[in-house]
């Protein structure tokens, strides 16, 4: 009796163990992954070899956005145009991105509209998609429990055609309960303060994640990482944040001036159209601006990756890199991209 | 008075407030070889002048025109849209063919162009590009006259939404460019230049919105060449390039931006910006010089105007007014023509000797270019807004000619040129009263050029009590009260109660103390700008500055505790008449919480303090209490001066308050403080309830 006791006894404390010590899970279905940022679906060649190169069967591509319109209403905008076929082998995960100031309206009636448009826009254009659908929203505590309550019907309705839902997390986010989807995706960039011109970088700075490093282990929702392989030029008069440039070109010297470190110096006014700019909007130049090109090194971010892994061993099996656009890829060699998507 | 005194101070009647922030004066471009207005609203104003003639609404007609996209082709009969109305009233069936196939497609365009949460299914899809070939042949099909060009636009326009390029580019060539010129033909190029820029063809395209004058089109395609090396390039491709005429115009305008902007110059200097700006300056004029030796271009006048412009930049002025003279007789449209006489003009204002022959050039001038000022087309007006306000104003002032300047913004004001009804009356209100009299004899005195013959006929007259009102009050500012009396005797009260400061006047006293309340006339509207007046039964700033003629005389033979007595009440008086107190419209006509004493006037908050400060010595308890009290209070301030203050504490959502000592507010409020605390249960309520000297006392 007493062995049986004591096998028993061995038996529990192996369970407990198990129990506290059991790996939180990856995603599901894990493989090497971009996410696609764009207005128009439209690939070109070294978009597709990169695709082809390392891998990728895994497009996380915005289908759209939701805002408040200027008459106050909860509305799509900048819809993706599909001028290009999704590579053969490659699935997508439709994504949409909903400004947080849409979570203060009642989004009851928005939910089955949301899930509706994005499959009525996969079947017209014929999409190969996973059954699966990404919320991104940079929600905060104060919006949090509007939020979940969205995410919640919106599963619930994606169940009902057999569908996941997951979501991105940031890194502010991660102190917080998660919320309800099938998993998360962490946002391993844009971590620190933009307007900030003597910080470090904004878009991934290894000092900005430390702080939530202690989160990531426990947190209770599968999680896979993405990480950037983009830069910024910020454009500041004196030590004021005035806008990302995104058409800059630095080569047109009546125009920006070099004054090293990374930097240059505006030296005549001018209005820049930004086309590129989510916003199409206009900036205006002053002589005196400086502009400062941010992009994280690729040890900082395999640095980043590697203490991820140690807080939570199954976060790297599926990575994904924002994002696919040929301008931003070539920021990085082929080697560091290996580095990101292979354990 | 001569009949024309122009002293026209609306502003001060009608207005009960000046900007309370300076909105700064915007940088409008001289430099106009083309009308930089020219884009796709010229297409919109020419499209409803077709239809405005048709159903003679007017302007008005634009709304009718932007909703005939919420119509029902398939029951116009509903329709309450008056261009449809007024078709089916005139039983005009060509119109109403052509309406319900513009509609159509206004619905399908909106279709496409516009986000919807109803996402179209493939077969929608189809049956939109079903209905737009629908609507192409009924357009083709159309064998009329009256709007063929406007069946031509709608072929263009569906194969545009079809994304159809090669459609539109054979169309444009077979059929579309044979048309005769018309707004309609204009857009149709456009859409073909929009064709040809999606298909690669990024120069032709761009040459043609340049010839369309489509501004933001232009931008985009060339964007990489707005710079001298763009411009060499372009001409180098071709010498005569409408394109030219735009990189040329954004180059000067550029160049005029930054001279106008560089608000920074050393940091300029230090980063090099200025060098790189006046190399690429320097090298724009030696091409400009290259290209008309070279006489390849037509244009030579857009050259030889910019050239001289930017020597203007340079401070060359002499220089810049002989070539922009010269551009005048070379070869160029007559837009570029106007264009050098009006940069010449603006540079003109700098190079003079201010003699007669000077002012008779900018009379004759200022009178050409009030030609050219139309409705359609802003330039010329800001040209004049550029003239006087930034270039010939500050000239005059810079050269003591004070009165002429004022009586300039005077002029620009009251003949429309004044943007935000302030330059003048700014400079109205900083001028001291000794000025405002130097400024009523300039117009006293016969006009001595043809300039001021201009001004003075070109300014509504201003009456006497205006005048009167202005010069006593600026008297009483400056604390000579013997001297604005004689002036505000004779303002009548009834031109009193016009003015918006009356509303003030005839609720608060200023014998009352500032700091034991404030006097509320409308508690939700005290600190907003309003246009209500009221009637006034005296005349405030007389009575006030009788009283303190005779407060100062007492005061002045007064000893002991009776001189201290009034010190007191002399103090009281100037802060309650000061930007701080209630009755500040004894010295002001408006009133901000950013006010402070200007250099003009004399500080009556500081006069105040010398006056309580020495009511402070008194052995009187009543007085003592007072005086500690309003002295604690007048030195807290305006902003950020208290030595008590809070922060709130968001995350527990509380007020947290601390003690600063480094402000002049601690010593008086510390000397409140003992006082209180040394004659605890004797003090006034006013001070022993004062909840800011217990935060005080608890925090010390």
């Amino acid at each position: 009796m007493k062995k049986v006791i004591a096998a028993l006894a061995v038996l529990l404390a192996v369970v407990a163990v198990a129990v506290v010590f059991v790996p939180k899970p990856g995603v599901e279905r894990s493989q090497p992954a971009v996410y696609y940022w764009r207005t128009v679906f439209k690939l070109d060649s070294v978009e597709r070899d990169f695709l082809a190169h390392h891998g990728v069967e895994k497009i996380y591509l915005r289908y759209f956005d939701v805002v408040v319109n200027p008459d106050g209403h909860v509305m799509p905008n900048a819809t993706i145009q599909f001028a290009d076929s999704v590579p053969a082998g490659v699935k997508v995960v439709p994504t949409v991105f909903i400004m947080e100031n849409c979570l203060r309206h009642n989004l009851d009636s928005i939910a089955p509209k949301l899930v509706k448009r994005v499959r009525q826009i996969s079947e017209t254009h014929g999409v190969p998609v996973i059954d699966e659908l990404q919320i991104d929203c940079d929600w905060t505590a104060n919006s949090r429990a509007d939020y979940y309550r969205f995410l919640t019907t919106v599963r619930q309705l994606l169940a009902e055609h057999g569908m996941k839902l997951s979501v991105t997390v940031r890194l502010h986010q991660l102190s917080m309960p998660a919320p309800p989807a099938d998993y998360g995706v962490l946002m391993v960039y844009n971590t620190g303060d933009i307007k900030k011109k003597g910080g470090g970088d904004p878009i991934l700075n290894p000092d900005d994640v430390k702080p939530y490093l202690k989160y990531v282990g426990a947190y209770d929702l599968p999680l896979c990482a993405a990480y950037p392989c983009f830069g910024w030029d910020l454009l500041y008069r004196g030590d004021e944040f005035q806008a990302i440039l995104y058409d800059a070109q630095f080569d047109d010297e009546s125009l920006y001036a070099p004054a090293g470190d990374g930097k240059c110096v505006v030296v005549q006014d001018r209005d820049l159209p930004q086309f590129a700019s989510p916003d199409a909007e206009v900036i205006f130049l002053h002589a005196g601006d400086s502009v400062l090109h941010r992009q994280p090194s690729a040890d900082d971010i395999l640095a980043v990756r590697k203490a991820l892994s140690h807080h939570r061993k199954t976060i790297n099996n599926q990575v994904i890199i924002y994002s696919l656009d040929s301008k931003s890829l070539n920021n990085y060699n082929s080697s560091y991209y290996e580095k990101v998507f292979n354990n | 008075m001569k009949k024309f005194l122009i002293i026209s101070l609306l502003v001060c009647l009608a207005l009960p407030a000046m900007p309370c922030i300076y909105l700064g004066r915007p940088h409008y471009y001289v430099f106009s070889a083309f009308n930089r207005d020219q884009m796709g609203s010229t297409y919109d104003a020419r499209v409803n002048q077709f239809w405005a003639d048709y159903t003679g609404l007017g302007e008005d007609v634009r709304w009718e025109v932007s909703g005939l996209s919420y119509a029902d082709p398939d029951d116009f009969a509903k329709s309450n849209n008056n261009i449809i109305k007024t078709a089916l009233k005139k039983r005009d069936n060509e119109a109403i063919a052509y309406l319900k196939q513009l509609v159509k497609y206004l619905k399908i365009s909106n279709q496409v162009q516009g986000e919807d949460w109803e996402y179209p299914s493939r077969e929608e899809l189809a049956e939109r590009g079903r209905n737009l070939s629908t609507i192409r042949t009924a357009a083709l099909a159309y064998k009329g006259y009256r709007f063929r060009p406007q069946y031509e636009l709608l072929v263009m326009r569906t194969y545009m939404l079809q994304q159809s390029y090669a459609s539109i580019k054979q169309y444009w060539m077979s059929t579309a460019s044979k048309l005769p010129e018309s707004v309609y033909k204009d857009m149709m190029k456009g859409i073909y230049a929009g064709a040809l820029y999606h298909t690669g063809s990024r120069d032709v395209a761009c040459k043609m919105y340049a010839e369309l004058g489509d501004m933001q089109s232009i931008k985009w395609c060339v964007r990489d060449k707005r710079n001298l090396k763009g411009i060499k390039e372009e001409y180098a491709a071709d010498p005569n390039s409408p394109t030219l005429i735009f990189l040329v115009q954004d180059f000067v305008n550029n160049a005029q931006e930054t001279r106008d902007h560089n608000s920074d110059p050393d940091e300029m200097k230090w980063i090099e910006a200025t060098s790189i700006h006046d190399n690429e300056l320097n090298g724009f004029l030696r091409f400009a010089e290259q290209v008309e030796a070279e006489g390849k271009t037509t244009v030579p006048a857009l050259w030889h105007s910019a050239a001289g412009f930017i020597y203007y930049f340079k401070g060359d002025y002499n220089r810049a007014v002989a070539m922009l003279d010269e551009a005048q007789r070379m070869e160029g449209t007559q837009r570029m023509k106007d264009n050098a006489r009006a940069c010449r003009l603006i540079a003109s204002a700098h190079a003079g000797n201010f003699d007669d022959s000077y002012f008779d050039n900018i009379t004759n001038e200022m009178a050409w270019l009030k030609t050219k000022i139309s409705d359609n087309d802003p330039h010329y007006r800001e040209v004049m807004q550029r003239l006087v306000y930034d270039e010939l104003e500050p000239c005059l002032r810079q050269n003591g000619k004070t009165s002429m300047a004022t009586a300039l913004l005077a002029w620009a004001r009251d003949n429309g040129y004044e943007d935000y009804d302030s330059d003048y009356s700014t400079a109205i209100e900083g001028l001291t009263a000794q000025q405002l009299l130097a400024y009523k004899a300039y117009f006293d005195a016969a006009p001595t050029n043809s300039f001021e013959r201009m001004l003075h006929t070109g300014m509504k007259a201003t009456a006497a009590d205006e005048l009167n009102d202005l010069v006593g009050t600026k008297y009483l500012r400056e604390g000579d009260f013997a001297s604005a009396i004689p002036y505000l005797e004779k303002v009548p009260l009834s031109y009193l109660s016009q003015q918006s400061i009356s509303r003030y006047a005839a609720a608060r006293d200023f014998k009352r103390d500032r700091w034991f309340g404030r006097q509320v006339v409308d508690r939700n509207w005290d600190e907003w700008a309003s246009n209500e007046t009221a009637t006034v039964k005296q005349n405030a700033k007389l009575l006030f500055c009788r009283e303190m003629l005779d407060l100062l005389a007492r005061y002045g033979n007064a000893t002991g505790e009776e001189r201290l007595q009034l010190a007191y009440t002399l103090g009281s008086r100037y802060y309650q008449a000061s930007y701080r107190g209630d009755c500040w419209y004894l010295t002001h006509y408006s009133n901000s919480v950013y006010d402070e004493a200007k250099e003009y006037e004399l500080d009556f908050v500081a006069v105040a303090r010398i006056y309580l400060n020495e009511a402070k010595r008194t052995e009187n308890f009543e007085l003592k209490q007072k005086t500690l009290y309003a002295y604690a209070f007048i030195t807290q301030g305006s902003l950020g001066e208290a030595c008590v203050y809070a922060e709130h504490d968001w995350a527990n959502d509380k007020d947290v308050w601390h003690l600063r000592r480094d402000v002049p507010n601690y010593d008086p409020m510390l000397d409140l403080s003992k006082f209180a605390k040394a004659h605890a249960g004797q003090t006034a309520s006013y001070v022993s309830k004062c909840d800011y000297l217990r935060r005080f006392q608890q925090l010390y």
